[in-house]
């Protein structure tokens, strides 16, 4: 078995789910499906929390670096404001097999007031019990599809804001259709109708 | 894959021979460490921990920069209260509530005698897995046999919260050796604690 599949099989890392709600806010489609999303820079963060190293956080453009303390440790940012699609929850269209170098999504669906609507990203820090052994907290985003058509989800990112020498937006996990579809999960496109809002959670879990 | 550590262990007679490898599953924090990586993201203004022994603390945000598992002697007396720690628990599963090794063996000169956390590398396996490394060594001072069954890994945090300042020390991770270890008079065990993230 390749390094991939079997990496894809064994893992369990995130929750991610979403609940697509028509105008009248009702649901209309589920979804939920276990993510092995964390790249590099969050392995590295770990390591500036734990072991009071600097480390070299790549953006989510993929080029630019920044060092980071554990200075910056307070200042870290995920919840994304509204209109903001720069960080937080990040939905894209593209996709790609996620590797620890995916730091952002390959085509992003960016904010637009007549497109994909972002709200804010939030951060819900009770643990959840996911079974006897595992525990999750919860970030989340609302979207909504103002667009005549319909909008395909294909890929989606969590990636935060640093405020070191000015805006510095880093990614830290990303997952891909291809990695859901490999799951044996009925999803491919996460498909939202012009007028419905999606709810996407990410849950990362914490194992014992 | 989700971020997992696991405890590797080389255990060396007084000779410095080694007689003895294993290492731990992989599953092992605990809901301590989950709260800690909510509040990375969260950053609310305060949050809860409950250290070793104690009873559930208030941290301010900026108390989070504090946090470390680099325990050394040099820099700070209670350096073994945190970093990699041991016990001799042998039976007691983990579980995401536990908050203290259920027996920890204190560090003594004249016992079971805790040396620096000294932090390993950065790594990458491949493409899909990264990780980073950090050890602690043991040394048996008594004249008797030491016997380790429980390993666990703990920070120190500073609060400066009104309600409760001072310096803490959280269990963050907690797993049984998959059999008992014998440390021999004179010899050591050196635990490597892994933590690694895979896409």
């Amino acid at each position: 078995m390749s390094n991939v599949i079997a990496s894809l099989l064994l893992s369990k890392g995130f929750i991610h789910e979403f609940t697509v709600y028509d105008k009248n806010g009702n649901v209309v489609r589920r979804g939920r499906f276990y993510s092995n999303s964390w790249n590099k820079n969050f392995t590295k963060l770990q390591r500036v929390l734990l072991c009071n190293t600097t480390e070299e956080l790549v953006a989510t453009d993929g080029s630019t670096t920044h060092s980071i303390t554990r200075d910056y440790l307070d200042d870290i940012d995920v919840k994304a404001p509204e209109g903001d699609s720069r960080y937080g929850i990040v939905l894209g269209e593209g996709w790609s097999s996620p590797t620890i170098n995916s730091y952002f999504v390959t085509v992003p669906i960016s904010h637009k007031d007549t497109k994909l609507y972002y709200y804010d990203t939030s951060v819900d820090t009770r643990l959840n019990v996911a079974d006897t052994n595992k525990r999750y907290f919860t970030i989340y985003r609302h979207f909504e599809n103002r667009n005549t058509s319909s909008i395909y989800v294909r890929e989606v990112a969590l990636a935060v804001l640093i405020p070191v020498d000015g805006l510095f937006f880093t990614g830290l996990a990303y997952d891909s259709k291809q990695s859901w579809v490999l799951r044996g999960i009925d999803v491919e496109d996460v498909e939202i109708k012009p007028g419905e809002t999606i709810k996407w959670s990410v849950m990362p879990l914490i194992e014992t | 894959m989700s971020t997992k550590i696991m405890f590797e262990y080389v255990v060396r007679d007084k000779e410095g021979r080694i007689i003895k490898r294993g290492k731990t599953k992989g599953h092992s924090f605990v809901e301590n460490y989950g709260k800690l990586l909510a509040q990375l993201f969260a950053q609310n203004d305060t949050f809860k921990l409950i250290p070793r022994g104690d009873t559930e603390k208030i941290f301010n945000k900026s108390d989070i920069t504090t946090c470390t598992v680099v325990g050394v002697q040099s820099e700070d007396t209670n350096f073994h209260k945190y970093g990699i720690i041991v016990g001799s628990d042998t039976t007691t599963s983990p579980t995401p509530t536990q908050t203290d090794l259920v027996s920890p063996i204190e560090h003594s000169d004249t016992g079971l005698s805790y040396g620096d956390v000294v932090v390993g590398a950065y790594g990458e396996e491949d493409t899909y897995a990264s990780y980073f490394t950090f050890s602690r060594t043991f040394t048996n001072n008594s004249g008797d046999i030491i016997t380790i069954g429980e390993v666990g890994l703990a920070c120190k945090l500073t609060s400066t919260n009104a309600n409760n300042p001072g310096d803490y020390y959280i269990l963050l991770a907690r797993d049984l050796l998959s059999e008992a270890v014998d440390v021999p008079p004179a010899g050591s065990i050196t635990f490597t604690a892994k933590i690694w993230n895979a896409a």
